[in-house]
């Protein structure tokens, strides 16, 4: 995410919506793209994107200057998104199976698509599915969006030794079920 | 060293780039000498590292999903903190542990300016009263009119 300026964000936290939007601009890649890994569906990605903004928007003069703004919004979004699947599993009617999620993801814009990259990126999908939602959420941030241990625990409120524990059990159940993703 | 500590190390810390020197130092000379390990590493990076390395950022439809967030702030317009109440309320939504701890202090600070209040009282009634009562006996013993001599039988007998 590129640099977002204190002035920024002191405009926005006033209630400057132009101001908001330079951050919105800055941000809504990563916050979209996180919830969609983490959510597999595109509707529900966006609900999500568009929650975190609303938050980000309200809580702004609550944020402390001193932290991360990538990390605060990284856990904004991964929160959202976890409270999301946690909705969709309550709903039994609205479960998406992968191959619908895989036919809703079918719009999906990736940047400059080629045959092998929807493969890889289909692989990657499978694999995340593998997963659990917290597992997920680690393996989005450290090997999607190249987060450090020590970002992803603050990001996940968690301890840093819970974040290599649920990397580990991920990637062990990802070598395992390696034939069946491939 | 244990093959198991290795795999985890692979696992987490060493694809990762957390692994410190000293570690570090210890895997790659195991690695040397255990082949298993080694193509457990190999199988390591082909299956759960490659995949993800080309993975691109998918965009949302930037207008639209703004024109959608900016709908959604007008519809509730935030509220800002200019009125009293609302701050009174915000301050009774502050986490429990802070409440609990302020309420205490005030009550506190309230039993002891209370407690310090009564006693000044006290002291300033007290006063008032020993002053009064010196000053009616140095009325009486300057005052030459003699009226009583006490009780009955005392002013019968003086």
């Amino acid at each position: 995410m590129q640099e977002i300026s204190i002035q920024t964000i002191k405009e926005a936290s006033e209630g400057s919506m132009a101001a908001f939007r330079q951050i919105y601009d800055k941000a809504s890649g990563f916050v979209y793209n996180v919830a969609l890994r983490i959510l597999n569906n595109k509707e529900d990605a966006e609900e999500v994107a568009q929650d975190v903004f609303v938050n980000i928007f309200r809580s702004l003069d609550k944020y402390y200057f001193g932290s991360s703004l990538k990390t605060w919004m990284y856990r904004i979004t991964v929160n959202a998104s976890l409270n999301c699947v946690r909705r969709r599993k309550k709903e039994i009617n609205k479960h998406v199976s992968y191959d619908d999620a895989l036919e809703k993801n079918q719009g999906l814009s990736i940047n400059a698509p080629g045959a092998k990259r929807i493969e890889d990126e289909e692989l990657v999908t499978r694999m995340l599915d593998m997963l659990n939602p917290d597992q997920r959420a680690c393996i989005v941030l450290r090997n999607i969006e190249g987060l450090s241990y020590e970002e992803i625990a603050v990001a996940l409120a968690i301890n840093i030794n819970t974040v290599r524990s649920r990397l580990k059990r991920a990637r062990e159940i990802l070598l395992t079920c390696r034939n069946e993703v491939a | 060293m244990d093959c198991k500590i290795i795999e985890t190390w692979i696992l987490t810390d060493y694809l990762d780039g957390e692994l410190g020197p000293a570690k570090l130092q210890a895997l790659e000379s195991h690695l040397k000498t255990c082949r298993a390990c080694s193509d457990f590493l190999q199988e390591a990076k082909t299956t759960i590292v490659r995949p993800f390395e080309d993975t691109k950022q998918h965009m949302p439809q930037q207008e639209y999903l703004w024109n959608r967030i900016k709908a959604k702030i007008e519809e509730e317009p935030k509220q800002y903190p200019k009125m009293t109440l609302e701050r009174i309320i915000r301050s009774f939504r502050a986490p429990k542990p802070i409440f609990a701890l302020s309420t205490c202090a005030a009550l506190i600070l309230a039993v002891f300016v209370l407690t310090q209040a009564r006693a000044l009282y006290q002291k300033t009634y007290n006063r008032q009263l020993a002053a009064t009562a010196l000053t009616e006996q140095l009325e009486y013993f300057a005052s030459d009119e003699i009226t009583s001599f006490g009780t009955d039988a005392e002013n019968y007998f003086l």
